[in-house]
């Protein structure tokens, strides 16, 4: 059973749209910048990639902001059956954050259940859905898990939602990792110094093919495969050798039937830090049969926006396939030479609309897809 | 890929109110202080190497991979698993204790100084992240918050994981107060040692409607 991807959208710190974030990338301009909405002295860096009009001081959570208007401009053509799936690392943590900072105890508020009840109320779903939580690979394995349902026939519309808001919970725990890089998030580059957070939310519709043909829906994509291992051996390093990565990507394109000399580009994980980017390399050059195919990442543009972030790459993944171009990694000055040949300062022309997309998170977690555009 | 193939759960491990066990070899045993569950397992056999690491975990991640420990021995030594085991975690408050206990602690320092250690346990995902370390899980990991508050949702979404051929076994694994319940979900051969979950779950001695 194909998994068609029949409708999605997103915001960034870019901007609303996926037209929005296209243009950002292929300017090659970083919409990273100093923030304001917490005071930063004391941490490695001032700098984020946030979303124009979010306001942590504002009634409605950050995430919900961001989700709001989307909500709106969707809610018609989302189908009230479709099993919703939300993918996110914190949710709403200001509910915490307010409420440990008033002394209080009830900060159950924070918990994802209730942003995701909120999201089903909100988008008029009349089915339970369900959260999961995979650190920086959360959205990733939503798709997946949610392209397992489509393709078991356990569902036929399947509702994948990913957001994290750049907050000081969260960047004080990076911080407090010295994962940040004081300047900005320079992902490939041979003097790389760390990620940057960034915010954003979204969604992808799938849809099982005959229910996308019975309803006259245009597919924008297609989840071919995925591929999720572990490396299994510490909290926040990833296996150097990418040897866990590699498996995942293996397991993809077995699983899409594919040989890996179709590939024709990877959007990466590619978050800045010195070990995830050399271990990303590492691993696609594992992968036998897989070309040298032009290698982007996002990253240095949006920052990294956590659970949202495989889904935004997602997004970008099938926008790239259909232009058949590859966006720059922006931010990038001078590539690291482990990724030379891989990845590139301007924008690069594509022979193939299937892509793969890799993410990473804490824990060891790995996640691939092929996608077609 | 295994779709259509019967899922068995071949394994199971328990900690309960001042017990725990092993599902499938009947196995229920006392403790007083849950502090020194993870030294007793070792002993009994159910955890290997070095205790080191755990004094780090906080109370999720030390119940999850006690009960995974349990649930991983409880597996038959000769029932074959082809392919790589993964792991997905469930709760209902996900990381709630952990994320309030990082963020007093960063507001308890004036703000000027988060810790690290208490920040990599602020995700859902955590404590599966520390299980699939000490176990050497090498496949699929993720955390999931169920609709309907039912484990038994959580081990069809991990079931996925077997008909999709991503991984030859899946261990599931729940918290809920200080309980906590993983069982080993495997594609089926029909065996006599394969169990129900419903089985598992009674053999278990834990109660609550959250183990259905």
């Amino acid at each position: 059973m194909k998994v068609l991807i029949v409708q999605g959208d997103v915001v960034t710190a870019y901007g609303r749209g996926l037209d929005a974030l296209w243009a950002g990338l292929l300017s090659a301009k970083t919409a990273i910048r100093p923030i304001s909405r917490f005071p930063t002295g004391h941490f490695q860096t001032s700098l984020a990639a946030t979303v124009d009009d979010v306001d942590p001081a504002k009634p409605e959570s950050m995430v919900m902001q961001m989700l709001r208007p989307i909500i709106a401009q969707s809610s018609s053509s989302i189908p009230s059956d479709a099993q919703l799936i939300l993918a996110s690392t914190v949710g709403e943590i200001e509910w915490l954050q307010r409420e440990v900072e008033a002394g209080g105890h009830g900060a159950v508020r924070s918990c994802l259940r209730f942003l995701q009840r909120t999201l089903e109320r909100s988008w008029g779903l009349d089915r339970d859905g369900i959260t999961v939580s995979a650190a920086c690979a959360s959205s990733t394995i939503a798709i997946a898990h949610g392209a397992g349902l489509v393709r078991s026939g356990a569902c036929d519309a399947v509702l994948v939602v990913g957001c994290d808001a750049v907050s000081e919970f969260v960047f004080a725990g990076f911080s407090s990792l010295l994962a940040l890089d004081p300047l900005m998030a320079r992902p490939f580059d041979r003097h790389r110094a760390g990620l940057t957070l960034g915010e954003a939310a979204g969604y992808v519709l799938l849809m099982s093919e005959p229910r996308a043909r019975r309803e006259g829906r245009q597919a924008i994509g297609e989840v071919c495969g995925w591929g999720l291992t572990s490396d299994a051996v510490h909290m926040t390093g990833p296996l150097r050798d990418g040897s866990g990565l590699a498996r995942a990507m293996r397991k993809a394109l077995a699983m899409a039937e594919m040989e890996p000399s179709r590939i024709g580009s990877i959007v990466a994980h590619g978050t800045g830090t010195p070990y995830n980017d050399a271990m990303e390399i590492r691993a696609f050059k594992a992968v036998r049969g897989l070309d040298i195919v032009p290698t982007y990442s996002i990253k240095g543009g949006t920052g990294h926006t956590l659970g949202a972030t495989g889904l935004v790459e997602t997004l970008v993944a099938l926008r790239s396939a259909r232009e058949r171009l590859a966006p720059p990694s922006v931010n990038l000055l001078e590539c690291d030479d482990e990724a030379s040949g891989w990845v590139h300062r301007d924008a690069q022309p594509l022979g193939s609309r299937l892509v793969v997309s890799t993410n990473s998170g804490f824990g060891g977690i790995n996640a691939a897809l092929v996608l077609s555009g | 890929m295994n779709r259509g193939s019967r899922i068995d759960v071949v394994g199971g491990g328990w900690i309960g109110h001042g017990a725990w066990g092993c599902c499938r070899r009947q196995i229920h045993l006392e403790y007083l202080d849950a502090g020194t569950l993870p030294a007793a397992l070792q002993r009994f056999g159910a955890i290997n190497g070095s205790l080191k690491s755990w004094a780090r975990f906080d109370r999720i991640s030390s119940q999850v991979c006690c009960a995974v420990g349990l649930a991983l021995y409880d597996v038959p030594a000769d029932r074959p698993i082809a392919g790589d085991i993964g792991i997905v975690g469930a709760n209902i408050e996900g990381a709630l204790n952990a994320n309030i206990d990082f963020f007093r602690d960063y507001i308890g320092s004036g703000r000027q100084g988060a810790r690290g250690s208490l920040f990599v346990q602020t995700l859902p995902s955590s404590p599966v992240s520390q299980a699939s370390i000490q176990f050497r899980l090498c496949g699929p990991q993720y955390h999931v918050t169920p609709a309907t508050n039912r484990l038994s949702e959580v081990v069809a979404a991990a079931a996925l994981s077997l008909t999709d051929g991503d991984a030859g076994a899946m261990v599931v694994v729940g918290t809920y107060g200080s309980e906590a319940l993983a069982v080993v979900l495997a594609t089926g051969t029909g065996s006599a040692d394969a169990r129900s979950l419903d089985v598992m779950i009674r053999e278990s001695g834990l109660t609550h409607p959250w183990w259905r």
